[in-house]
């Protein structure tokens, strides 16, 4: 069948009537949404909402119990991809091995060519390659985390409250960080309890205030 | 298939370093062993007379008891810390994530406990062809072993107190590998490596791999979600 051009458009991400429920409680019901190259979602609302739900359902770790999340056109639950880079409440990191070589850990598992020491630097963490994860604030951890996301190349940033235990450096990083993948194309889905802020051209808010109130 | 080796060896690499700089708590398995059979050595009174016939039930036992202990933090740790989230969203199959697991948890429990048989062995005063057997028998059932306690690790993360649990689940499926490891040692002298209780083990081996592995990586993947 041939395919008219707009039908051949796909958003990158597309979330189409989305409903979730933890347990008992229905937390989103009916949720719409699409994402385009250098878009960022902020995604606000109280504690236990389902803020983290919501971006575990869009990386492909819940699934969803109505609705659909494509990437590119396809399905994430029929056809899983790899484009998603999460940073949920669990940095991932062994803490007896150090940065560098949790890093270069996911690098091999990433089949990254980007070098460890490079990315560290970026998150500015070069100082601090050698020492154990386990001896990290939990600052520097998150940012570690960070590495990861970068080492992954990821077209789609899931961010789950990346600047909790940050400090101001910590959150310029991040936003600098952020600003250049949402620029360079790449998209971003980030929850916060913090005031957004304006990421790229198109930022845009979702605040999610329960199923039962909406 | 290069990539994915590339993967399943830095997992592998990755957890072996982790063992080696946990002061020591991957070699709980094999000090149990030790402690087992120098303990069973002296409550049997200590003389070769005696040990000798009882060493072949005696260190595969050991063997047992050492492994079951080993499986609860198989994948535990790695799905607390996320570890377990990301491997998923790396597009890495999980299979392979259980296979190199399993892999690294081989070479950390069970290859010193091979390595240590001759001193077992020199304990026992065990003849070079019995000692031969039992070498065979751990190597050929290992995979099983490994398969198990990976599949029951798999289902019981998250469980508060699962070791208990484990013990339960794992224990019904090594009683058959028991019975033919101990079978296979006491004919290896007479029938050489061609015993039926041998090719029975290799086969339980490659079912249990066949089998263990989906079913452990169905498990995390449930886990995941």
């Amino acid at each position: 069948m041939i395919q008219t051009a707009s039908q051949q458009k796909t958003s990158m991400l597309a979330v189409t009537n989305l409903s979730v429920s933890r347990g008992e409680r229905l937390l989103i019901e009916d949720l719409s949404f699409s994402l385009e190259p250098g878009d960022t979602l902020w995604v606000t609302g109280s504690n236990g909402i389902g803020k983290t739900t919501l971006l575990k359902c869009i990386s492909g770790l819940l699934r969803p119990e109505t609705g659909s999340i494509c990437w590119h056109g396809t399905d994430i639950y029929i056809y899983p991809h790899s484009g998603t880079g999460y940073q949920g409440h669990h940095d991932g990191h062994k803490p007896n091995l150090t940065a560098l070589e949790n890093l270069q850990f996911w690098q091999s598992i990433y089949s990254s060519p980007v070098p460890a020491q490079e990315i560290l630097e970026k998150v500015g963490l070069s100082a601090q390659m050698d020492l154990r994860a386990k001896s990290l604030s939990a600052g520097q951890s998150r940012r570690l985390s960070l590495a990861r996301l970068l080492m992954k190349r990821a077209s789609l940033w899931v961010l789950d409250e990346p600047a909790a235990a940050l400090d101001i450096k910590g959150q310029k990083i991040i936003q600098t960080l952020v600003a250049d993948h949402v620029a360079n194309g790449g998209c971003a889905v980030i929850a916060s309890h913090t005031a957004p802020e304006k990421i790229g051209e198109h930022t845009r808010v979702l605040t999610l205030n329960g199923a039962a109130d909406a | 298939m290069v990539p994915q080796m590339r993967k399943i060896s830095g997992i592998i690499v990755r957890d072996i370093c982790i063992a080696l700089r946990s002061g020591g708590a991957w070699l709980m398995g094999l000090v149990f062993f030790a402690v087992f059979l120098s303990l069973s050595a002296i409550a049997l009174g200590g003389e070769f007379k005696t040990l000798r016939p009882l060493a072949p039930a005696l260190i595969w036992l050991a063997v047992v008891f050492s492994l079951l202990f080993s499986f609860e933090h198989l994948f535990a740790d790695d799905a607390d810390d996320g570890t377990l989230e990301h491997i998923k969203l790396s597009g890495m199959s999980m299979h392979a994530y259980v296979l190199a697991k399993i892999c690294a948890h081989w070479l950390l429990s069970i290859l010193p406990l091979i390595l240590a048989l001759p001193l077992a062995g020199l304990l026992f005063d065990i003849p070079v062809a019995l000692l031969g057997g039992l070498f065979i028998s751990i190597l050929l059932a290992s995979p099983a072993l490994v398969c198990y306690g990976a599949f029951s690790g798999a289902c019981l993360v998250g469980f508060k107190g699962g070791g208990f649990l484990l013990v339960l689940l794992t224990i019904p499926l090594v009683v058959p590998v028991l019975i033919f490891a101990l079978g296979g040692v006491i004919s290896y002298a007479d029938a050489g490596l061609l015993t039926t209780e041998f090719q029975a083990l290799l086969g339980i081996s490659l079912i249990a791999s066949a089998i263990g592995i989906p079913a452990t990586a169905a498990a995390l993947n449930t886990i995941t979600e």
